[in-house]
């Protein structure tokens, strides 16, 4: 995470469940930040909204999990094709912040060749840092939709302390929809 | 192009005694041709649920083939499942979509992808062992018997038209009166 922060330039990003405390804990630009609760599994559909209604980049941090739950979105993703989304999914295999049980194929499921199917024009996959840290420009500054499958280990549970208390999501998008009319339209996609 | 209404005659041919979990445009198709209506488990109120459903009842009665007669609008809504199915691999599940592009039973509006969509490749990526695409009624009806012979869990995407108006909606049982109703046939009152 500490190296797409490195590259994220104006971009909204947003998190989710297991990503949500570690990207807090790396992130400078807090105000671009989007954290979503309580709407399990629909991340992606929001991402989607956000970049098609922004002229910024958006970078999603997802869940196997979590895709898992909504995996027709990358169809309909696909399908309308934004240009300025970064789907990052982040494969730890697990359903770590209700307890690490294993997600449905586990280990076996190719999402990188799932996204290709749904017609993400480019997918990439890493499994180590290095890997990544060398492609990251390739990445960001291309043209998305783009899919990038991240294999992590999985870390159970919540780091104690940073979690965030649930809110409405009315009010993030309130709070959202301010904080981007105070930092005007951003970089053109 | 298969003609849907040909396309469940065909498989009505060949049923024997298999379970039939059918939903929207294949259901109102399958329920005016079935000829064991004590087997078929219709699903009209849990929208998508069909493979799922399918997969329930694949896994309960290992020594029962059930075939899953699905739409591709549906498959979109609950697209996981492909991936729930595959890691749980009953051998006795076949699952048939019957993709005509859009969402029939709601007005024909189009799906939301990119066009092309290739849900064998889905399917396949997903983990199905064996995955099928047919567009010719001919090819389907000569694969049918190994189909329904072979181990699964199969997929098999029949690219349909409905050359036939559409039958109306066969009489709405609860969902769980439909469980009840098949529950009959296989254990007795």
């Amino acid at each position: 995470m500490r190296i797409v922060e490195g590259h994220r330039g104006g971009a909204l990003v947003i998190t989710c469940h297991s990503s949500r405390p570690v990207w807090r804990q790396v992130s400078r630009d807090e105000e671009m930040d989007i954290f979503f609760t309580g709407c399990m599994g629909k991340e992606s559909s929001l991402a989607l909204g956000l970049a098609l209604s922004s002229s910024r980049k958006v970078i999603l941090f997802d869940g196997d999990g979590s895709l898992l739950m909504n995996l027709g979105s990358l169809v309909t993703i696909a399908g309308r094709l934004p240009e300025n989304l970064y789907h990052f999914l982040v494969r730890n295999g697990v359903y770590a912040t209700t307890g690490g049980q294993p997600i449905p194929g586990q280990g076996k499921v190719d999402f990188a060749g799932l996204a290709r199917e749904a017609g993400y024009p480019r997918v990439y996959e890493f499994d180590n840092l290095e890997d990544l840290a060398s492609r990251i420009g390739e990445v960001l500054g291309g043209r998305g939709p783009v899919l990038v499958s991240l294999q992590v280990e999985p870390e159970v549970g919540e780091p104690p302390g940073i979690a965030l208390p649930r809110r409405r999501m009315a009010e993030v998008f309130a709070e959202l929809r301010a904080r981007l009319e105070r930092k005007g339209a951003g970089e053109v996609r | 192009m298969i003609s849907s209404a040909a396309a469940a005659e065909a498989i009505e041919r060949h049923r024997g005694d298999a379970l039939v979990v059918s939903t929207m445009s294949a259901l109102r198709i399958w329920y005016t041709i079935s000829r064991r209506r004590e087997l078929d488990l219709d699903i009209i109120n849990c929208m998508s649920k069909a493979s799922s459903v399918g997969l329930g009842l694949a896994l309960a009665r290992p020594e029962r083939r059930v075939l899953v007669l699905d739409g591709d609008g549906s498959l979109l809504m609950n697209l996981g499942s492909l991936v729930t199915i595959a890691n749980k691999a009953p051998r006795n599940l076949v699952h048939f979509v019957f993709e005509d592009g859009g969402y029939t039973s709601t007005g024909g509006q189009p799906l939301p992808s990119a066009g092309g969509l290739d849900l064998a490749g889905l399917a396949k990526e997903a983990g199905y062992p064996r995955t099928y695409q047919f567009d010719s009624l001919e090819d389907f009806v000569t694969a049918l018997q190994e189909i329904l012979e072979g181990d699964g869990p199969t997929f098999v995407c029949l690219k349909v038209v409905h050359d036939r108006p559409l039958p109306p909606w066969p009489p709405e049982l609860t969902a769980r009166e439909a469980v009840y109703r098949v529950r009959e046939a296989l254990v007795g009152g």
